[in-house]
């Protein structure tokens, strides 16, 4: 789960229809897809994004079809996308379900399947500023699953336990995705046939799972 | 150019090299090739099994109809679909040396089907021959054949009830109408022929003692024609229990019975089968995949197919996976240069078989089928070009790889092994602070083993 620097700088008619809203004090109106400026969040997100799941880094889109460039007087237009908009804290989806901060794009099955209206204990939140993967989360290479980092309080790594598999960081789908794409390109490295520089050109998702691989295999 | 010729059943006798289907329902321009790849040993000839896999509704069975062709299974399709749908099917077959192009034509009138010949098409070895010459082979060919076709349906009845219908006269069998129970009539005469011999010696025995009490020679000389009789004769029903039955049985613990007293046709009914106590178990008490074993297995052992075409719907209905896996290798071995047909929805099933033997059909974007191929876009259909080989995976990756399930297990193991995991980490932690004897570290080791034995663990250690 990468750090994601969450700058509402495209969606301008969406920010400036939410401060309009939080002002007023009142509750938000419901949450729907029909929203007019659905799309522009979602567009938004995914740039922010850089294209993939704010949880388990899979590969929702090219970036680059929701770059600024292709946004007109801060709108995006209609336009097909993998995955769900998610609410991290299901709790506020009633009172401040267009709160932009408790927005993430994520795969539809964490989702659907994993997430759901489920709490997250918060301590793993991706726009966090106090959140950092290296600190929080290690990975085991052999079985592809993220861990909490061992060197936590050992209270903590179950709060951070329970977080990676609310947010279907460990999703068994995932991690045979997860495992199946990054096995080939981390033996290649670890073969010689492939240097590492080249090997970061390549990937398009699961950065941090791979730069975890690379520190836990101490690879240079 | 096409000729229309009815030739009835004998469609049904040939291999099936090819089925297209150009427009009929979800199939559009579906092409399967049934032959075996570039690089094999059999090259171009017909595939020998050949397993149909695919999602619910993508076409199996109609696949199977289809290929069933002029027979209870195709009226079938006939009461659901209207005849001129079927004009864009067609198959390629092949007797002998020669193959030939049908296509399916139903005059809407007479409702007869006929089997359209394509003349382009007929070639032996390759090369065009006329359409005379390619009848007078078929001729001779079906001539030498006893049984064409056999069809197992997925809704096979389990009665065992017989109709006295003789099984071995017929070229067509299909046991969607045909009664399985009939096959029994192909051995009951050779068991009471068996019989009437031995009650015929055991006599000649009781004469020989009450008419000459005194000659112990003359009554030892009778004996032992009865026990010479017993070493050359063949009781054919220890021959179906060795060559047919028992080596599957055994699997679910039971054995067919050998000595049983035949007096009557009634008597028989069926081969009986006994537990390896020797308590009979009787029909209607035996599980429905013991039953579903015997009647798949006797009418192919009793028929002797030979180059016979042979359908098999879910061949693995109610059978325990350790069967499964044994049953397609049994089925074939009761057979002889036949083309076997199997649909199944079991990985088991559908690891038994090579790649080029699958035909995995899925839906496309607009919701048609087509046939998922087992090697890269662009590559031939050659051995060596195949990436999915069922045999080298493990059932785990059949169901990810070959059948699309995405969950091979459950949220609870994820979630688990994850668990496990953190807990062997903080071990390690403990051990680095030298603390892996304290308290705290016992219990978690505890806890970590005891998690890891019911997880089923593969320690990999280094």
């Amino acid at each position: 789960m990468q750090k994601i620097e969450k700058n509402l700088t495209l969606a301008k008619a969406y920010k400036k229809w939410l401060t309009g809203l939080n002002k007023s004090g009142k509750d938000h109106p419901t949450y729907t897809s029909n929203n007019k400026y659905y799309y522009d969040i979602v567009a938004n997100l995914l740039w922010v994004q850089k294209g993939l799941c704010a949880y388990t880094e899979m590969y929702l889109l090219d970036s680059k079809k929701v770059a600024p460039v292709k946004w007109k007087a801060g709108k995006f237009q209609h336009f097909e996308f993998l995955g769900h908009l998610d609410h991290y804290d299901s709790s506020k989806k009633k009172k401040t379900g267009w709160e932009w901060s408790n927005f993430f794009v994520v795969h539809s099955d964490v989702n659907v399947k994993r997430k759901g209206q489920k709490k997250v204990n918060g301590i793993l939140k991706p726009d966090n500023p106090k959140y950092d993967p290296f600190y929080y989360l290690q990975y085991d290479f052999k079985t592809h699953n993220f861990l909490p980092n061992s060197g936590r309080d050992f209270e903590l790594q179950k709060k951070i336990l329970e977080d990676i598999n609310t947010l279907g960081l460990n999703y068994q789908p995932i991690i045979d995705y997860r495992r199946d794409y990054l096995n080939p390109i981390v033996d290649d490295v670890l073969l010689g046939v492939l240097p590492l520089v080249k090997a970061k050109e390549r990937l398009i998702k699961f950065y941090t799972a791979f730069e975890m691989s690379i520190k836990s295999l101490n690879i240079k | 150019m096409s000729l229309n010729i009815a030739i009835f059943i004998y469609f049904v006798s040939m291999k099936v090299t090819k089925l297209k289907v150009v427009d009929f329902h979800q199939f559009k321009n579906l092409a399967i090739d049934l032959t075996y790849p570039s690089g094999h040993p059999k090259e171009g000839q017909p595939l020998e099994k050949i397993c149909i896999i695919g999602q619910s509704g993508t076409g199996k069975s109609t696949l199977l109809k289809i290929i069933g062709g002029h027979t209870y299974t195709i009226d079938e399709l006939f009461k659901v679909y209207k005849p001129e749908e079927f004009k864009k099917v067609s198959l390629s077959k092949k007797f002998d040396q020669i193959e030939v192009d049908i296509r399916l034509e139903v005059n809407p009138e007479t409702k007869v089907n006929n089997y359209i010949w394509e003349l382009g098409g007929i070639k032996e070895q390759g090369k065009a021959i006329s359409f005379e010459d390619a009848v007078q082979k078929q001729k001779k060919y079906l001539e030498s054949l006893k049984t064409f076709f056999v069809s197992f349906p997925a809704d096979l009845h389990y009665e065992f009830e017989a109709t006295g219908s003789k099984l071995s006269s017929k070229k067509v069998i299909d046991f969607a109408v045909d009664k399985v129970g009939d096959v029994w009539n192909l051995v009951f005469e050779e068991i009471q022929k068996f019989q009437e011999e031995e009650i015929k010696i055991k006599q000649e025995i009781a004469k020989v003692a009450v008419e000459s009490g005194s000659n112990v020679k003359a009554i030892q000389k009778a004996v032992r024609k009865l026990e010479n009789w017993k070493k050359t004769a063949e009781n054919p029903i220890n021959r179906l229990a060795d060559e047919c039955l028992d080596p599957v049985l055994k699997h679910i613990n039971l054995k067919v019975k050998r000595d049983f007293s035949f007096e009557a046709k009634s008597d028989i009914g069926l081969v009986k089968l006994e537990d390896f106590n020797g308590n009979d178990v009787p029909y209607n008490l035996l599980s429905t995949g013991t039953k579903q074993i015997l009647l798949t297995a006797l009418p192919l052992y009793l028929l002797k197919p030979d180059q016979t075409l042979i359908l098999c719907d879910e061949p693995e209905r109610s059978l325990y996976p350790s069967l499964q896996k044994f049953i397609i290798d049994y089925y074939i071995s009761l057979t002889k240069n036949s083309q076997l047909f199997f649909a199944t929805h079991s990985p088991i099933v559908a690891s038994c078989f090579e790649p080029w033997e699958i035909v995995e059909l899925k839906f496309d974007e607009k919701g048609y089928v087509y046939q998922e191929q087992y090697y890269p876009k662009g590559m031939n259909r050659h051995v060596d070009n195949y990436t999915i080989i069922p045999s080298y995976l493990t059932y785990d990756l059949m169901l990810s790889k070959v059948f699309d399930v995405e969950e091979t297990h459950s949220h609870d193991r994820s979630e688990k092994i994850a668990e496990m995991l953190m807990l062997r980490n903080q071990l390690l932690k403990f051990k680095e602070e030298k603390a892996i004897k304290s308290s705290e570290a016992k219990k978690i080791y505890k806890d970590y083993r005891n998690l890891a034995e019911k997880l089923f663990w593969n320690f990999e250690v280094e």
